[in-house]
């Protein structure tokens, strides 16, 4: 999806639904393990040494296979289904946006997942500019479209230019740009 | 002191690490909770207890309903009797209609924010939004007191005053009746504590029917009436009394409730009746309804109706369950004494998982929760199968978790049924006995209940896979920034699983595993449990009974981890070592003359070494200093040493002579949570130690320390924190010598299975379909 795409109206979101009845039933069902809250926390490392930004992402498997399943229109099992790896990518690549100092989007690249009962890890890489975290912006939209309350919390880690703040997305939020602490509120690791 | 100060310490190794200190708000983490918690008085003691004059309403119900089947609403009156225990005389009621949540024009649905309608919408969140017809809420008919004449009520969002006619004084009781009835919530659309679930492959309903009767409101010693509404999160807080419940359902349904069937020869029939007694003592649930029974069921019609009565003794709340599709097992099991029939109701769609799991999850919670609390008092515990993915009441709760049509199931349904079992049904015990207020404060309930399932768990099997309790596991959350302290009242915590469950549970497993130790945890965690049973706790009762009952005062534990978002992250900044000079110049010499030969060679000094030498041309250029060294021996040293030994006492050449080696760690706590600095220390020669230090180290200076070891072997390395039990957040500072700890991340990229053009090709067949 390029970022010059236009905002979606009624219309066009009802057409943006292509499930078929029968898809309605099993997606009804597949909400099986159910936790009372939405949440998932993201890890973005900038490392200096290969010039990347690495990303890991924490997520419920349950969420995933539901945003999935509709997207494929087709039950999707994060552990069992051949390809759901690349349908989480082509997912993930859609709600994970970054965009570096020059306002360019910077596309990451896949480097896998890993299931943890109910927990997924999905790894991402993406290039880094030489300035690290400095003025890049993100935009997340994780499960948004499932969940009201779906809260997605991204911590960066940048051993040059310190720690920036966490960034928090909701629902609705589009890009935010990643802030350094001013210097009389640096934590204290860096005297 | 005064014979040590000639003594010289000798810095071998030094890498200070000078930083200029700024006082923060948080700095005063030791100070004491005294004047944040509230006074001690009567009701509540200074040490956690029930105070002499403790007191606490009780309210009776006596409910008939009629479940309407066919439009899935609840027809119901009730008579309450109400004793007012408390000192005070009240001039009015309130009570609670968690229905009205549901109401189009309800707080909780106005307080709603827009979704997201720039992505694609699930049909679940359209379903919910276009479902703007759904006539949700309590209609109450009818209000009147004991003589049958009306009482004035006015309802406000999710609570309902009534205004009695005289002042309830203290000690007196009232009794009122209320009629009402309204419709069930269809849980898979609108998300709800309770409702209905309809099955379109054979028509048939299951209810789960919860907060469902208008409910005394609680009216406690420190915060008058509880009369916060409803809004969704919070969940709820209710008076402990007696029930008796009348439940007119078709006459083909079988009912699981909260309480004792008190008519089993009216609503069961003989088989069922003798299939339940073969329950008693047996070693494996029995089967009162059976699959094949169930099925035949989902094929009737009802005749007719059939009343189900329970009663319930000492419960704050009343849930029941109901379907013609339920299978029904059971299974007697003596906890501690007490003979408690543990069942399960769940309808075909639940097996083959929950006819293997779901009565052995409620057998094994009992045993462990009693354990660590109190024995289980009910006669009766309940896990039954519907469409609410996990919610307690008293004696009976919810779950969700169902295996494939095909009967097959991954791990993480099959742990997340016995994982979502245990934790509700654990939530008799926290909040439904010992009965905090949940919709002020989740945690004390969820967060004490997730550390009891976190043991139960692995308790259940070897390396079951909790997904809360192990500290590592909560780093994640307690770094990021965005977030409260636990204590933040349940509707405004942003994050509810991560901070009133996984974050208490975390560190309550923390105070027992490595601040306190199991022995004195678990006899404060048992003693605060069995204080407050069929009570009302507040925090500051937790706080308090947990330092009386140990004897440790953890008011800096409190403060850190349950009033501030700091995380924990310790440093072993640097390692000095230091000797003894022993005076002696044939060892102090020898060793400096040692040091002079190890110092590194430089480049130019190697290469100027052969260069011919203008005082090797002319020698008569040589003088004293050509072949003086400060670092021989003379007898003018010998002799000063000898003087220097004459002046000293046994213990003083002693002390010289110990060959000890001081090594002087220094800590920096960059996270701002003091806690105990754990070290694994291993010498040059192989041995190796470990060093717990408390977490009062920190208590004059939060946020450097340093600690000396005296030892007469030498370190080779450290590792702090070397178990993962303080939820250290950064491990990269944690070694001596550093030594960088690899991400999550660059350990998965190692270790990947597909390459990266494998995932493309994928890619690219998935963009084009």
């Amino acid at each position: 999806m390029s970022s010059n795409a236009p905002n979606w109206n009624r219309r066009d979101v009802m057409r943006a639904l292509p499930l078929t009845a029968s898809a309605w039933a099993f997606l009804c069902g597949s909400r099986a393990v159910a936790h009372k809250f939405y949440f998932s926390s993201t890890q973005v490392d900038y490392n200096p040494a290969t010039a990347s930004f690495e990303i890991t992402i924490r997520l419920f498997a349950d969420d995933l296979e539901l945003v999935l399943a509709r997207r494929a229109d087709r039950k999707v099992e994060v552990d069992r289904t051949p390809d759901a790896e690349a349908l989480t990518f082509a997912y993930l690549r859609d709600v994970l946006r970054l965009r570096g100092p020059d306002m360019r989007e910077i596309p990451a690249s896949w480097v896998g997942m890993e299931t943890k009962v109910d927990t997924v890890y999905c790894y991402l890489e993406a290039p880094a500019p030489p300035s690290g975290l400095r003025n890049m912006a993100l935009a997340f939209g994780l499960f948004t479209e499932l969940q009201r309350g779906q809260v997605n919390l991204v911590s960066f880690r940048d051993p040059i230019h310190g720690r920036p703040r966490d960034l928090m997305f909701r629902e609705g939020d589009r890009f935010k740009v990643v802030i350094f602490p001013e210097p009389e509120e640096a934590p204290s690791q860096n005297p | 002191m005064r014979s040590l100060s000639f003594i010289f310490l000798l810095v071998l190794l030094l890498s200070d690490s000078a930083y200029t200190q700024r006082w923060k708000p948080g700095d005063d983490i030791f100070r004491q909770l005294d004047e944040v918690l509230p006074t001690p008085n009567e009701y509540r003691t200074a040490s956690g207890a029930p105070g002499h004059r403790y007191w606490q309403q009780k309210v009776d119900y006596d409910i008939r309903l009629d479940l309407d089947d066919q439009n899935q609403s609840i027809q119901a009156s009730e008579t309450i009797t109400y004793h007012n225990q408390s000192p005070d005389s009240l001039n009015y009621l309130w009570l609670q209609l968690d229905q009205n949540r549901f109401k189009q024009d309800s707080h909780a649905k106005l307080t709603q924010t827009a979704p997201n309608l720039k992505s694609r919408p699930s049909y679940r969140l359209m379903e919910a939004l276009l479902d703007q017809d759904f006539d949700g809420g309590h209609k109450i008919q009818a209000v009147k007191d004991a003589a049958g004449k009306p009482l004035p009520y006015v309802i406000q969002d999710t609570m309902m005053r009534i205004d009695l006619p005289k002042p309830l004084t203290s000690g007196e009781r009232v009794q009122f009746s209320v009629e009402w009835r309204y419709n069930i919530v269809d849980v898979k659309k609108i998300g709800a504590r309770g409702g209905y679930e309809f099955f379109k492959d054979d028509g048939n309903y299951i209810y789960e029917i919860a907060q469902w009767f208008p409910r005394m409101a609680a009216y406690t010693d420190y915060t008058g009436w509880q009369h916060k509404q409803f809004l969704g999160a919070g969940e709820f807080t209710l008076e402990f009394g007696d029930y008796k419940v009348a439940i007119t359902v078709p006459d083909d349904h079988i009912v699981g409730a909260t309480g004792v069937l008190q008519n089993p020869d009216k609503v069961l029939t003989a088989t069922q009746r003798q299939r339940l007694q073969q329950a008693k003592g047996a070693s494996k649930p029995v089967l009162v309804v059976t699959p094949e029974e169930a099925v035949a069921n989902e094929r009737n019609k009802p005749a007719g109706k059939k009343t189900w009565i329970f009663h319930a003794e000492n419960v704050r709340d009343f849930a029941f369950a109901s379907s013609r599709k339920f299978i029904w097992d059971a299974q007697e099991h003596d906890v501690e004494g007490n003979k408690v029939m543990a069942m399960s109701y769940y309808p075909k769609e639940g097996n083959p998982l929950w006819e293997r799991y779901s009565t052995r999850s409620i057998i094994h919670t009992l045993n462990v929760y009693s354990r660590y609390s109190f024995r289980y008092p009910y006669p009766v515990a309940i896990s039954v199968n519907g469409p609410v993915g996990g919610m307690e009441y008293p004696m009976i709760c919810f779950n969700g978790p169902r295996p494939e049509k095909d009967g097959t199931y991954s791990d993480r349904t099959k742990y997340g049924l016995i994982s979502v079992i245990i934790h509700e049904v654990g939530h008799n015990f926290f909040p439904m006995i010992v009965n905090s207020d949940e919709r002020q404060w989740t945690w004390m309930d969820e967060g004490l209940n997730t550390f009891l399932q976190y043991l139960s768990e692995q308790e259940w099997e070897e390396k079951y896979p909790s997904r809360r309790g192990e500290p590592k596991e909560i780093v994640d959350y307690m770094t990021s920034q965005q977030q409260e302290p636990i204590m933040t009242q349940s509707d405004s915590v942003l994050q509810l699983g991560p901070n009133a469950y996984a974050k208490p549970a975390t560190a309550l497993n923390i105070l027992r595993e490595t601040i306190l130790g199991r022995e004195l945890f678990d006899f404060a965690f048992r003693e605060y449990s069995r204080r407050w049973m069929f009570k009302r706790p507040i925090p500051a009762d937790f706080f308090r009974t947990m330092e009386d009952a140990s004897g440790v005062d953890l008011d800096w534990f409190w403060r850190a981890w349950f009033y501030t978002t700091d995380h924990v992250d310790i440093s072993l900044e640097s390692l000095d070592w230091y000797t003894i000079d022993t005076r002696n110049p044939d060892v102090e010499k020898t060793r400096l003359k040692q040091m002079r030969e190890e110092e590194p060679v430089t480049l130019s000094m190697r290469r100027n070494q052969p260069l011919p030498k203008f005082v090797e041309q002319y020698p008569e250029l040589l003088d004293f200093y050509n072949n003086f060294d400060k670092l021989n021996v003379t007898p003018k040293d010998r002799e000063d040493y000898e003087k220097v030994l004459r002046g000293l006492q046994d213990q003083e050449k002693a002390i010289l002579n110990s060959h000890s080696n001081f090594f002087v760690m220094k800590f920096k706590n960059i996270g701002g949570v003091p806690m105990p600095i754990i070290l694994d220390i291993t010498f040059t020669d192989g041995a190796k130690q470990q060093l717990r230090i408390p977490a009062e180290i920190w208590r004059r200076n939060r946020r450097e320390v340093s600690k000396l070891l005296i030892t007469p072997r030498e370190i080779q390395s450290i590792v702090l924190d070397p178990n993962l039990e303080t939820a250290d957040a950064d491990l990269n500072n944690n070694h001596w010598p550093p030594k960088p700890v690899k991400t999550r991340f660059q350990i998965f990229k190692e270790e990947r299975q597909k390459n990266p053009m494998q995932i493309q090709q994928e890619l690219e067949k998935v963009t084009q379909q």
